[in-house]
């Protein structure tokens, strides 16, 4: 596949380019910022665009935005967004947005085949979080009673969704049998009470909705029965949709 | 009749010349030069009018003349006439003190300046107060204005402190150089007035000093996080993970078992090490503060804490000074309930209201917390402090606790 890669750190960028290459991909462009790789994207036409959070001239979110901007003008290319910390709150904003996004922590790099699965992920349209952000929304308290319901293989199963693999991918990571994972799918969502989806995206966002609206006391009362709907992050009432809007009125 | 109006004439002669004489020695040479010839003439036409009554002109009759009574009167005018202008300085040094007497405690140089202005009528009358720990002059309105000098037009006079240290340097109009007394009356009678307001300046200028080296101080010490964080972010951070991917490479590459266990193991240690730094970093300074504000950044820290945490932060960005501020106020208030309170859940709300946020962090363990010096409490006092807040802690024993703090932006 052909890759493009945004990151200002030289060292790291050519070190993933050349970890790309030897695992086969073609790395197509090499930015220092994303405004570069925007520009060039007509000419270099990646099949996915690698880009870091941190970059030039304001060393803030330029990866969310240009990850945005990418996802608005050109929806065929998938993007990654690779961070250095697994921030939960920009996770979820990028996933709002639909199919072909993910958020990785930088880490990730070390296992190749990995990475090269997320990036084929991505390009089939799907969506990708981070496990560690996944194992932090699983592990808070206020959802461990609910959880508690869950046996230990079907709490697996619900961390795999959340980080965006379809069935398949769940019953070869976890060596199962198709019908074994629909089986622990099925017992997640009745015991959860979430909207059951076969449309793999709109499982993973309502995992993580369930998983967010049940960490926002108030929001859930207490039970994820009246809790979520099958939203995108960004229109709950809470807590998550809000970050975006960047700029004080009060100067 | 007419003797009685000589006696008269001759004794008032007798008082203008006691009374001119006594202020003559007073007034300044200039003044002395110009009142001598007159006082002079005139006492010479009282001397004359006098002794042409008594010796020279014999009425016929009883009777006098009407001409004689209006000479008379216009003579007596004159004496009276000087007598009313001592007067009126009598009053101004009266008017002086009651308006010095009203100034209120503690003075400020604004209403001595008022004062001064009102009892010489003089509406450009300044006061140059001298500020010791500043070495400049600052006039009433706390402006710094160096004094005019001593030689030009106006009328300027320095004032001392009853030890002797330089208080003040008055200028009035050029005019009033002619009533150098009443300036001066009115300067002496102002001195302690003006030394309490030295005072006060002085202290106000020490504390906004304290106030603004504070604010630097903050801001530099944000600044040092932050640029301690960006250091470990592009340096330290980016080279382990440029690491990590040549370990990546390097594990495609091996094929030797021994080598693969080897790699393997490097990569464990090297994941381990990322977190580690990772957790130092944002320890440091997080950086979802400055990228997205203090609601995500406090969600981040929310969502790791063993209690439940209900959250009502706008999402609106503030000064990064504030976010910081509030950002760490905020942690060290849940991590002390964490600590200490025993508490199940806490609350955690934000409000920006007329230029002031305020943060409460309440939550519903067993109370009874107390500021200990060198203790988390006070320390979190002192940062509210340094933004020039206010914390307030509410803790009744069993009764959960309300810390609130409140920071002007």
């Amino acid at each position: 596949m052909r890759v493009a890669i945004a990151d200002d750190s030289t060292l790291f960028r050519e070190g993933l380019a050349i970890l790309l290459t030897a695992a086969g991909n073609e790395v197509v462009a090499q930015t220092a910022t994303a405004d570069d790789l925007i520009c060039g994207l007509g000419h270099s036409r990646p099949d996915v665009v690698i880009l870091d959070i941190r970059m030039p001239p304001t060393f803030t979110d330029e990866g969310l935005v240009a990850a945005e901007q990418i996802r608005a003008r050109h929806r065929t290319i998938a993007v990654l967004v690779l961070s250095t910390y697994a921030e939960t709150p920009y996770a979820l904003r990028l996933l709002g947005g639909g199919g072909g996004f993910g958020y990785l922590l930088k880490d990730r790099v070390d296992d190749v085949a990995a990475l090269q699965d997320a990036l084929r992920r991505l390009i089939d349209g799907r969506l990708l979080l981070d496990e560690q952000i996944v194992a932090g929304l699983l592990a808070h308290r206020r959802r461990a009673d609910d959880l508690a319901r869950l046996t230990p293989r079907e709490r697996t199963v619900l961390a795999h969704m959340a980080e965006g693999r379809s069935n398949h991918g769940i019953g070869a990571r976890l060596h199962l049998a198709p019908k074994t994972v629909e089986n622990h799918i099925a017992g997640v969502f009745s015991k959860l009470g979430m909207p059951a989806s076969t449309d793999d995206n709109r499982r993973v966002l309502a995992v993580l909705t369930w998983l967010r609206t049940a960490a926002q006391p108030g929001a859930a009362a207490g039970t994820p029965l009246g809790a979520p709907s099958v939203t995108t992050p960004g229109t709950r009432s809470t807590s998550g949709s809000g970050h975006q809007s960047g700029f004080s009125p009060f100067g | 009749m007419v003797w009685i109006l000589d006696g008269l004439t001759l004794a008032l002669a007798a008082a203008f010349l006691f009374a001119v004489r006594g202020r003559l020695r007073r007034y300044s040479e200039l003044d002395r030069r110009i009142f001598f010839p007159v006082a002079l003439a005139l006492l010479l036409a009282f001397v004359l009018a006098a002794t042409v009554n008594f010796f020279v002109y014999k009425p016929s009759d009883a009777s006098i003349g009407p001409e004689f009574i209006a000479v008379s009167l216009a003579l007596l005018a004159i004496p009276l006439a000087f007598a009313a202008a001592v007067l009126r300085r009598v009053f101004v040094r009266a008017r002086i003190a009651q308006l010095l007497a009203t100034l209120p405690t503690p003075p400020d140089a604004r209403a001595v300046r008022a004062a001064l202005r009102a009892a010489l009528h003089d509406d450009s009358a300044e006061i140059h107060l001298w500020l010791p720990g500043e070495d400049h002059h600052v006039d009433a309105d706390g402006a710094v204005r160096p004094p005019p000098p001593a030689g030009g037009a106006e009328l300027v006079m320095a004032v001392r402190t009853t030890a002797g240290a330089p208080l003040a340097v008055i200028a009035a109009a050029p005019a009033m150089r002619r009533n150098r007394d009443l300036v001066e009356a009115a300067v002496r009678a102002s001195a302690m007035a003006l030394e309490n307001a030295q005072l006060h300046a002085t202290v106000a200028a020490q504390l906004e000093a304290v106030h603004a080296s504070r604010a630097r101080l903050v801001e530099a010490g944000l600044h040092e996080r932050r640029r301690l964080e960006r250091d470990l972010h592009d340096g330290a951070q980016q080279r382990l993970l440029a690491l990590a991917t040549r370990l990546g490479l390097a594990r495609t590459k091996a094929t030797d078992p021994d080598t693969i266990s080897a790699i393997e193991a490097a990569r464990e240690d090297l994941r381990h090490a990322l977190a580690d730094l990772r957790s130092l970093a944002r320890g440091i300074h997080p950086a979802v503060l400055s990228q997205g504000g203090l609601r995500p950044a406090l969600e981040v820290v929310t969502a790791a804490l063993p209690m439940e945490v209900e959250m009502d932060v706008p999402a609106a960005r503030f000064e990064a000074v504030l976010e910081a501020g509030a950002y760490y106020t905020i942690c060290e208030a849940l991590t002390n309930t964490v600590k200490h309170a025993g508490a199940s859940r806490a609350r955690v709300a934000v409000r920006y209201d007329d230029g002031v946020v305020r943060i409460d962090v309440t939550d519903d363990g067993k109370g009874g917390a107390t500021a200990v010096e060198g203790g988390g409490l006070a320390g979190l006092t002192d940062r509210v402090r340094a933004l020039g807040g206010a914390l307030v802690i509410v803790s009744p024993s069993g009764g959960g606790t309300r810390l609130t703090a409140s920071i002007p932006c």
